[in-house]
Order: structure tokens, then sequence, then C-alpha cells
């Protein structure tokens, strides 16, 4: 037996033995907050025409109300955070991606919708570790692809 | 043999030394050229085109609102160790983020009429924000 065919088992035992010892070390946890808001509801809502009433109707009672002199804006959002983690003991590495979901709609002194600000972001969270690129576009296109509402 | 002491070796290191490499990121960054796509006198409806949703928004206290979109790009990296001489344990660390260790935005004032007034981008520490107008006792 060469020498090469007596190492090529030790080195698959090995890199078994690393793959073992390293898979208990990952972990992954995932946090909502709020409903995610749905794309094809604010968008139909048309600035000049809608009321506040309606809007509430529409999309549920905000997070936040915030008078601007006779204006008034509602804030609408949702969160979601996606950790990763490897504890290798010696070193350790982690990532945290959080994004939102945020719609800002801004009413006139007679209640009615002057303007919509939306971000849709909460499907594009990612499990990931610290050196990956989670917001490139490529990836983003992905995500969005895959969510309703989302598709130009 | 070897290999052996290689396994035992980090594990006994891991009581007194310790590396770590974290990385936080909240909300996406600011999209490359968003903040050309509107000027001082545009109207809001140019600046939620081109920017989305603020973070936050807060009425001046001259009038108009303040809008504020923040994203937190993180990056930790660290080593730390300890060692006991005597009986006190000295636990020296080294530790450092990289640029993107600040929250970056942008805050874009609007007069009463919702056009912008101003524009300011960096790191939200430093961009100073106008003062609210106070809440209604």
């Amino acid at each position: 037996m060469t020498t090469q065919h007596r190492l090529l088992p030790a080195l698959r035992g090995f890199a078994l033995m690393l793959a073992l010892s390293v898979a208990p070390a990952c972990t992954l946890g995932r946090m909502s907050e709020n409903e995610p808001l749905d794309p094809t509801a604010v968008r139909a809502l048309e600035p000049g025409v809608s009321t506040a009433a309606q809007v509430v109707a529409v999309l549920g009672a905000p997070t936040d109300v915030v008078p601007i002199g006779r204006r008034s804006a509602y804030r609408y959002d949702a969160q979601k955070t996606k950790v990763a983690a490897l504890v290798l003991i010696v070193f350790n590495m982690g990532h945290v991606d959080r994004r939102s979901d945020r719609v800002w709609v801004f009413f006139d002194e007679e209640d009615r919708l002057t303007h919509v600000a939306a971000t849709f972001a909460s499907h594009r969270t990612k499990y990931a570790l610290p050196w990956s690129d989670v917001h490139s576009e490529k990836s983003m296109r992905k995500a969005d692809a895959k969510r309703e509402g989302m598709q130009p | 043999m070897v290999g052996a002491l290689g396994a035992v070796l980090p594990l006994l290191l891991a009581g007194c030394v310790q590396g770590q490499w974290n990385r936080v990121r909240y909300e996406e960054p600011i999209p490359a050229g968003a903040l050309e796509r509107f000027a001082i006198g545009s109207e809001a409806t140019a600046v939620f085109a081109a920017l989305g949703a603020p973070t936050a928004v807060w009425e001046l206290a001259q009038g108009g609102a303040a809008l504020v979109w923040a994203h937190d790009g993180e990056v930790r990296l660290g080593i730390s160790a300890s060692v006991t001489l005597d009986d006190s344990p000295v636990l020296p660390s080294l530790g450092f983020g990289d640029d993107r260790g600040r929250v970056r935005g942008v805050m874009v004032l609007l007069n009463r009429d919702f056009k912008v007034q101003e524009v300011r981008s960096g790191d939200l520490g430093s961009l100073a924000p106008p003062p609210r107008r106070p809440s209604p006792e």
C-alpha cells in the first residue's frame, strides 16, 4: 500500500470528524414583528381620493400617528430578523439581518390621502455568515420574484 | 498523537482566548444614485419614489417635517484573552469595528408645502436633527 493510499482514509476520517464537530455549533434564529404588509393593497390607495377611514379599513390600525401641522402621518410596519451563528468555541461567527416592510401615509387637514411612501423588504431577510453579500441586486430580485405583489 | 493534541488544544485555549467575527445589518442601504433623483424644491412624492418609506418622521418646530432613512451595517472583529495573575484576572481584549460600524442615513427636511428644503446624509449621529415641535401638554 502506498503512502498516498494510507493517507486518503485518514484525511476522509478527519474531514468527517471536522464536519460532525462543526454541525452542532450552528445556530439559526428567526424573529418577526407584525404581519407583513400587502403591497397590492398599498398600491390600491389613491392620493387625492382615499380618506383616512378608507386607509385604516384596508391596512388596519397604524403603529404610529404623527401630527405635522394640519397634516398627519400614519406609520405601518412589519419586521423580520434572521440570525445565524457558528460557535466554534475558540472562534465564533454571527450574522444578524433585519429588514422591514414600512408604509407611511400622509393626510391633509381634511383627512384625505396626499402621499404614500412604501418599502417592502421583510421577505429579503437572509440567513448568512459575516462575509456574505446579502444586499446584492440578484439576491433581492430573486426574493422579490417569490413575494406576491412585488412583481413589476 | 499530534491530531489528538490539535483537537484538545483549542478546547483548552478556549478558556482564555476567544476570537469573534460578527456582523449586524439593520435595513437596506440607500440605493446608489437615489439622492440624485430629487433636488431642493422637489415634491415629497419624488423623495418617496427614490428612497421608499422613511424610518422616522417628525414635525419640525418651524413647521414642515423631518424624514429620516437609516441603515446599519456593523462589523465586529475581536480577540479577547484572559490570564490569571495572582488572584486578579487580567482581561486584555482587542476588537474593532470597520467604517460601517456607525448608523448611516439620510435626512430630508420638507417645508410646510411638503417640498424639499434641505438634504443631509452621512453618519446619523452627525446629522444634527433640527428641533421637533414640542408635544402639547
